[in-house]
């Protein structure tokens, strides 16, 4: 059975961003969120996006229709490259619902988003993660316990640990990934 | 060198300095004199009705260089007494707050407030939406919550579509991951997970 979390932190700080990734976002409560997600000063939701060409005025409805309004949308679309590709209608639409906007890219969102929560600013975020980051040690090894942990329970064909086929497979699998990412950043420096 | 310089002092600059110095101050002293502010020349209608004055009563003139003390004592007297300065406000003007207390924060994070507009919803209202919409999209229709919230269908149907309620996985604890994620630091540090199905 699928289990759905409406996730509060009722401690004083309300929510914070402790690190993105290609993957999503830890929180400061631990939990670590998959994919684009819509931020409350208190609530996570996620955000059924694919990238900056999905973030429109349907997908933007939710932060139109709060009341109290909210004071500030900030908005990350992404790698930096991404800013150029977003819709600047947008800007018009949410102009004239008198909503506040910073759009940035993910890795300045997070921060403004961080910095605005912890000022009780009334603020909301509409973040997607970046499908890029530049490579160091710190976010290499946090890729690698994510791919040794989490990963295999998410599928199917790998629900008996225990098979040494399976195993060698995903290894193999996983070796390709780090090979191929590590060329792909040499290619972009 | 110095002595050469006094030298010349006690001979030649100081007797050419002083050279008929009596008469120059005197011939300086006129010209100040001369150069004095005069007094502004009264009006001409007014020139004998003044002299007049001051003939008839010249005690009047002298009158007026004096100062009057008594003058001086008429604020000695004088204490300053507002009634209204210490008034404490207990009512509220208008719109005026008078609670001074700290704000308490509520669950979400901000004042929910006690009436919502048509068409509008608060984010706790939304979460209960979204996470019953997707627990049983049969049972709960989109056409109920609008009703229910009193919401536009097809901006609900919107929001249904792009937001969801986070689904849960949780990593085995034993793993690395699993120790190093957050799930033995809930309950630790104050904050709660409420699961709602």
């Amino acid at each position: 059975m699928k289990t759905t979390v409406n996730f509060l932190n009722t401690s004083d700080v309300g929510i914070f961003f402790e690190t993105y990734s290609q993957l999503g976002f830890r929180l400061n409560s631990g939990l670590m969120v998959i994919g684009p997600c819509a931020v409350f000063p208190r609530s996570v939701l996620h955000w059924n996006v694919r990238n900056v060409d999905d973030i429109s005025e349907e997908s933007l409805s939710l932060f139109t229709i709060l009341e109290p309004k909210i004071d500030i949308l900030v908005i990350g679309v992404g790698e930096h490259k991404c800013l150029s590709r977003f819709n600047p209608k947008l800007i018009q639409h949410l102009r004239s619902k008198r909503i506040g906007m910073e759009i940035l890219p993910t890795d300045q969102a997070v921060a403004t988003f961080n910095f605005l929560n912890s000022e009780k600013r009334y603020v909301a975020g509409a973040l997607i993660p970046p499908s890029y980051i530049p490579v160091d040690d710190d976010n290499l090894e946090e890729d690698e316990l994510y791919l040794d942990n989490t990963v295999p329970d998410m599928f199917e064909e790998y629900k008996n640990p225990g098979s040494a086929e399976v195993e060698a497979s995903f290894k193999k699998a996983k070796d390709q990934f780090f090979k191929w990412r590590k060329e792909t950043e040499k290619d972009k420096h | 060198m110095g002595g050469f310089k006094n030298l010349l002092a006690h001979f030649f600059k100081r007797p050419v300095k002083n050279w008929n110095i009596e008469n120059r101050a005197f011939k300086l002293l006129e010209e100040q004199e001369r150069l004095k502010p005069a007094v502004a020349p009264r009006h001409p209608t007014t020139v004998e009705k003044l002299d007049d004055l001051i003939k008839e009563r010249p005690e009047l003139l002298e009158l007026q260089r004096q100062k009057d003390e008594s003058l001086d004592s008429m604020l000695k007297g004088m204490i300053v007494n507002p009634e209204k300065v210490n008034e404490v406000v207990t009512k509220s003007i208008g719109q005026l707050p008078v609670d001074r207390s700290p704000i308490i924060d509520d669950d979400f994070g901000y004042t929910e407030p006690n009436k919502i507009p048509q068409g509008k919803c608060t984010i706790r209202q939304s979460m209960k939406f979204i996470a019953d919409y997707h627990a049983d999209p049969k049972k709960v229709t989109v056409q109920r919550i609008a009703k229910e919230y009193s919401l536009d269908t097809q901006q609900l149907i919107h929001i249904l579509k792009y937001f969801q309620t986070l689904d849960l996985h949780i990593p085995d604890p034993k793993s690395k991951l699993g120790a190093k994620s957050g799930h033995k630091q809930l309950g630790t540090g104050g904050e709660t997970v409420k699961i709602t199905r």
